[in-house]
């Protein structure tokens, strides 16, 4: 399978920005200067200032740090346990499956955002709480596809012969189950990582435990709402970067679609959004895995 | 840009007005009621609980014996006069006051009340220790005090103590509202109180919680409102452009800084003192755009605040953690022992202007090199019951019986129903003694000026401003005068213009 064309630069790019981000601000994020209050774009300024006179573009260069690293917290994490638990499950089989796949599909039947808002209430939010309570509320989908993905992989022949002449699991799983599943894993990865963007943006929103003047993008947005009406910039700006860095995430990592399956892949996505956007335990029919298979 | 903001508004107004329409549904008046948005609703209509006499009070429906007036003087109420009698009391009832059920409010009445509220209600009791109440004749009760009360119409005009008489179904108050609907913490129709003892209202009111300071702004803004209470102070000159009437009171609340004592760094006094010294409370004011820097816990207008603000010197501030051993890094934290000086700074998000307030507070403990991570929260209770606080940012009315003795009494004693602080000073005692014993007002004055002075220097709490309460009003109601406090919202002279 292959992305769009450019998509791997646009990452790196984006990639890029946000690292830049978490180690440079062009002025103090947190400095006040009431003589600077709601100033203008200009040179010194980009973005302006708010209410304080603070650096709006090192503000949200600093929620752009902060965001990179929750999403890197978070795809490494649900990404790990859901490998991990899928593809046990799908190796151990029997009651060993039943126990942790009816685990994944009760993470799934939590809603995300409730159960991450528990973690960091409980904890403080702070980037890195934020993407350990996304990680853990996030991995289910993956212990899904990875269980269904490592069974339509079991049963393929080398991978049969393999078990006979007495291949371990560890064996079967990281030289014959991971190399074809990964690819798919990964397409569902980048998808979930566009989403990540926006639950941080919630729950720093809502700020339950959060530092009430850190500068992430949601909770601007919160700081800011007052001020909807006659400075709209101070929540336009940070909302744009929101909705810019989930748009490049799902776009740049959108896999490229063949026009010969482009109605498959429509007809396949339909049917998922009707189930809530879960991957489906059972491959679909545009799954390269399934594909090769049938 | 300006269609833009054309754009926001409309929408903004829409979302406000179906914000209200999807509230629960009460029955509606005949007559249009004046719709009052505030931050705060009864929860309860049972006197009793801590905040129940203030809810009930500022919605009017409920009264105290002696008020605080408009220009911060202890006025006789429902009593016409309080005399010693030995180291007791003589209160004396209006004649002509009706409980909202049409039966009189006469001394077995009011006995009746105090006596249950000693019993079941411990704010009602933190100013006496206690009161024993006997009836002397139908318009006069004795009343004795556990502690030496030297001000007794301040005690009788503290919230809590609000006179009340229960019935089969509940409780009946004497104020000119009467609640015809309820639904706790949420919304209230009060109606006009046919037996009420001063002038009738003119017309119902509906009292609406919005806890969300823009949302009570959406609400005035959309016309779904014609009075929206405690306003942040940004929105002011919008809602005044867009043909609101617009007020601002400065109030007896003081937005203060409380310090946990209970554990290190601020059991130290040097490190309380040099946070009060490094705070400019100017800024703060200036930050918000309105209120009054602090001079002491009280409203600086009362005789017995100090005129001074309290002192900003970072330069002494400094010198004090010097002193304390807490020594400024190359990256400007002080360290001691290895150990950064952070602080926990706790504050509610229901408060307008805090998350303005914290960042710059933020900032001027880190150029004192202190870290403070900042941290909102919902309700204060349990924050304060937990003792997860370095330092607590919250405000209280810190005169609402017109004697600076209430809070003292309430938050700062050693045994204070209030004190989650662990604040506990010898000195502070005997002051607090020698003022229970002095009744002369303006030897009072000079005590409380001296307890202003020494709590300063222990700094147990870290006064900031005087809070303003901002509110906006449609043109109906032009004539609402504001309290300046947050006790009587709901007033029986908030009458309909066009009427």
């Amino acid at each position: 399978m292959s992305r769009r064309p450019g998509g791997l630069a646009a990452v790196v790019l984006l990639l890029g920005v946000l690292g830049l981000a978490t180690v440079w601000q062009p002025r103090d994020p947190y400095a006040i200067d009431l003589t600077a209050r709601h100033a203008e774009m200009t040179l010194a300024h980009p973005m302006g200032t708010d209410h304080l006179g603070r650096d709006l573009l090192s503000r949200v260069m600093v929620g752009a740090g902060n965001t990179a690293l929750v999403i890197g917290i978070v795809v490494t994490l649900s990404f790990s346990l859901g490998v991990i638990v899928g593809v046990t499950a799908g190796l151990a089989g029997g009651v060993v499956a039943g126990v942790l796949i009816r685990l994944a599909e009760f993470v799934i039947a939590v809603p995300t955002l409730i159960l991450a808002l528990t973690i960091t209430a409980l904890l403080g939010l702070t980037p890195v709480t934020a993407g350990l309570a996304l990680g853990v509320a996030t991995w289910g989908p993956y212990g899904l596809l990875a269980y269904a993905l490592t069974r339509r992989a079991l049963g393929r022949p080398h991978v049969l012969a393999a078990r006979a002449l007495g291949v371990g699991g560890f064996g079967i799983a990281t030289r014959h189950v991971l190399p074809v599943t990964a690819d798919t894993l990964l397409t569902y990865l980048a998808s979930d990582a566009g989403r990540t963007v926006v639950s941080y943006a919630s729950l720093a929103f809502l700020g339950l435990g959060a530092e009430t003047s850190r500068p992430d993008w949601g909770a601007m947005l919160f700081e800011y709402r007052g001020f909807i009406f006659d400075e709209p910039m101070l929540l336009i700006w940070p909302g744009l970067a929101i909705t810019l860095t989930a748009l490049v995430l799902n776009l740049a990592l959108e896999p490229r679609v063949a026009p010969d399956h482009a109605p498959a892949m429509r007809r396949s996505r339909s049917s998922r959004r009707e189930r809530g956007a879960r991957p489906s335990r059972q491959p679909t029919s545009n799954n390269p895995v399934a594909g090769k298979e049938t | 840009m300006h269609r833009l903001r054309t754009a926001l508004r409309t929408i903004a107004a829409a979302a406000g007005a179906l914000m209200l329409l999807a509230a629960p549904a009460v029955p509606q008046a005949a007559e249009t009621p004046i719709r009052v948005v505030s931050y705060f609703a009864a929860s309860t209509l049972d006197p009793h609980p801590g905040g129940s006499g203030w809810f009930l009070q500022s919605h009017g429906v409920a009264e105290t014996l002696f008020w605080v007036d408009d220009a911060l003087t202890i006025q006789p109420k429902l009593a016409t006069s309080v005399e010693p009698d030995g180291d007791a009391w003589v209160v004396t009832l209006r004649p002509d006051v009706l409980f909202s059920d049409g039966s009189p409010m006469d001394a077995e009445a009011v006995a009746a009340a105090l006596r249950s509220l000693n019993e079941n209600s411990p704010r009602a009791t933190g100013s006496t220790g206690g009161m024993t109440v006997s009836v002397i004749d139908p318009l006069r009760v004795r009343i004795e005090t556990a502690r030496p009360v030297p001000v007794m119409a301040a005690v009788l005009a503290e919230f809590p103590i609000i006179m009340f008489r229960e019935v089969e179904d509940g409780w009946v108050y004497t104020g000119p509202y009467v609640v015809s609907a309820f639904e706790p913490s949420s919304r209230l129709l009060l109606e006009p109180n046919p037996y009420y003892w001063g002038e009738v209202p003119a017309a119902p009111v509906e009292l609406l919680r919005l806890q969300d300071p823009q949302s009570r702004v959406l609400a005035i803004e959309s016309g779904e409102a014609d009075l929206s209470f405690n306003l942040p102070a940004s929105s002011m000159s919008r809602l005044a452009a867009n043909g609101l009437v617009t007020r601002s009171v400065v109030t007896t609340k003081t937005e203060m800084l409380f310090m946990n004592l209970n554990r290190p760094p601020l059991d130290d006094r040097r490190v309380r003192q040099a946070i009060s010294l490094g705070i400019d409370r100017g800024m703060l004011v200036d930050a918000i755009g309105s209120g009054l820097p602090a001079t002491s816990l009280f409203h600086p207008e009362f005789s017995f605040a100090p005129d001074e603000p309290l002192p900003y010197d970072p330069a002494r501030a400094a010198a004090l953690l010097d002193e304390a051993g807490w020594m400024a890094g190359e990256d400007g934290v002080r360290r001691r022992d290895g150990e950064a000086l952070a602080l926990l700074i706790r504050h509610t998000t229901r408060q307008p202007d805090a998350v303005t307030v914290a960042p710059v507070l933020q900032a001027q403990l880190r150029a004192l090199g202190i870290v403070a991570d900042v941290r909102g929260y919902e309700s204060t209770q349990p924050v304060l019951d937990a003792g997860e606080f370095d330092l607590i940012y919250f405000n209280s009315n810190t005169v609402p019986s017109g004697d600076g003795a209430f809070i003292l009494d309430q938050w700062l004693r050693a045994d204070g129903p209030r004190n989650h602080f662990g604040y506990a000073s010898a000195q502070f005692e005997d002051q607090m003694a020698m003022l229970g014993e002095t009744r002369e007002p303006a030897a009072r004055d000079a005590r409380l000026l001296e307890i202003s002075a020494l709590l300063a220097e222990e700094v147990p709490v870290a006064p900031l401003f005087a809070v303003e309460f901002n509110m906006a009003m449609t043109p109906r109601i032009a004539d609402y005068t504001p309290h300046p406090s947050d006790y009587f919202i709901v007033r029986p002279d908030m009458g309909l213009v066009d009427r």
